[in-house]
C-alpha cells in the first residue's frame, strides 16, 4: 500500500495534531489537579482548625469574660483559671496575652493562634482592670 | 461464504475532552459552602450565650432601679445611673431594652408613668413574636432571631411612695466577631 500525502494521510500533520492534543490535555489536567488540591487542602485546613477547638476555645472564653464583666459590680474582683489557653499557644509557638480588654470600645479580644481571633462587646460602663500575671490566672477588678 | 455484519457506522464524529468546565466550579463552590457552613453551625451552637446577655442586661437593670436611693422617675437616666454604656447599648445595633413603670390608679387600672426604649427598636416584635407577657417561650425556641428576657417587677421604690409595676424586656443579638 502506497503512503499518499493528502488531508487524511500526511503523517507529518496527523503527528503534530495528536502532540498538540496530547500536550493540552496533560495541562488541562494538571491545571485541574492543582485547583482541586488547593480547594480540599484549604478545606481541610479549616476544617482542622474549627476542629481542633481554637475558635471555639477563643469565642467562649470570649463570651464568658464579656458576660463576666456585664455582670459584675464596681469592687468586684474576679480570677479566672485560663491555663489551657496558655497550652495551646505554645503548641502554637504564639507568645504575648491571650486575652486584652478594651475599656474604650468595650470588647474583650481572645487571639490563641496565627490568622484572627475572636471579640465580643460588653455594655457594663465599669472600667476594668485587667492582667494575667502567670500562665494560668487572668484577673479583672472592676470600679466606676 | 461472505459474512455480512450489519454495522451502524457513524462518521466523522468528534469527542471533546473537557475537563475544565463552569459546572465543575460550581459543584465544588457548593460543596465547600456546604461543609464550611455545617463546621460553622455545629462549633457555635453551644457557644450561643445571647439569652445570657439579655437576661443579665434585665436583671441589672432591675437591681439597678430597686437599689436607688430617693428614687424620682423623672430624674431617672438609665446609662450613667445603672453604670450601663450607652454607645453599645444604644448604637451598636446588638441590643435592645424596654422598661415600662406603670402605677395603678384607684380603679385600678395600670397607669403609664414612663417608657425607657433604647437599641434597635425593631427588636421589640421579634420578642413579642417569642414571650409571652410572664416571660415564658411561646412555642420553639428561634435561633435566628434576637434571643429575649421579660420581667415584670412589683415593687414600693424607697422614698417614692409609690407602688410601682415595672415591665422589662431585653433583647441580645451580639454573636462573636472574627477580628484580626
Amino acid at each position: 500500500m502506497k503512503k499518499r500525502d493528502g488531508v487524511f494521510c500526511n503523517f507529518n500533520l496527523f503527528k503534530n495534531k495528536k502532540a498538540q492534543e496530547g500536550s493540552d490535555l496533560v495541562n488541562e489536567n494538571v491545571i485541574f489537579i492543582v485547583l482541586n488540591a488547593v480547594f480540599f487542602i484549604a478545606l481541610f485546613a479549616f476544617v482542622y482548625r474549627a476542629g481542633s477547638g481554637i475558635s471555639t476555645y477563643e469565642q467562649f472564653y470570649a463570651k464568658q469574660i464579656a458576660l463576666f464583666i456585664d455582670a459584675a459590680k464596681p469592687g468586684d474582683k474576679i480570677k479566672i483559671d485560663i491555663s489551657e489557653l496558655f497550652v495551646i499557644m505554645e503548641k502554637n509557638k504564639i507568645k504575648g496575652q491571650p486575652i486584652t480588654i478594651d475599656n474604650d470600645k468595650k470588647e474583650v479580644f481572645v487571639k490563641i493562634a496565627e490568622g484572627k481571633g475572636y471579640s465580643y462587646k460588653y455594655f457594663s460602663d465599669l472600667k476594668v482592670a485587667w492582667g494575667s500575671s502567670d500562665k494560668r490566672g487572668f484577673s479583672l477588678e472592676f470600679q466606676k | 461464504m461472505k459474512i455480512i455484519e450489519n454495522k451502524f457506522i457513524i462518521r466523522n464524529k468528534k469527542a471533546e475532552h473537557e475537563v475544565l468546565s463552569l459546572w465543575w466550579l460550581l459543584i465544588l463552590g457548593l460543596v465547600g459552602l456546604t461543609i464550611v457552613s455545617a463546621v460553622i453551625i455545629f462549633y457555635s451552637f453551644k457557644n450561643d450565650v445571647r439569652y445570657e446577655e439579655a437576661k443579665i442586661l434585665a436583671n441589672r437593670t432591675a437591681e439597678c432601679i430597686l437599689q436607688q436611693t430617693n428614687f424620682d422617675l423623672n430624674k431617672f437616666n438609665l446609662f450613667p445611673d445603672c453604670n450601663l454604656n450607652e454607645e453599645v447599648l444604644d448604637k451598636s445595633g446588638l441590643y435592645f431594652g424596654n422598661i415600662i413603670f406603670y402605677t395603678k390608679d384607684a380603679g385600678g387600672n395600670l397607669k403609664l408613668e414612663k417608657e425607657i426604649s433604647f437599641g434597635t427598636k425593631s427588636f421589640k416584635e421579634l420578642c413579642d413574636l417569642q414571650i409571652d407577657e410572664n416571660g415564658k417561650l411561646i412555642g420553639e425556641k428561634q435561633e435566628k432571631l434576637p434571643q429575649c428576657y421579660k420581667q415584670i417587677i412589683l415593687t414600693i421604690i424607697p422614698n417614692s411612695n409609690l407602688n410601682y409595676i415595672i415591665k422589662i424586656t431585653t433583647a441580645s443579638n451580639q454573636k462573636a466577631e472574627e477580628k484580626a
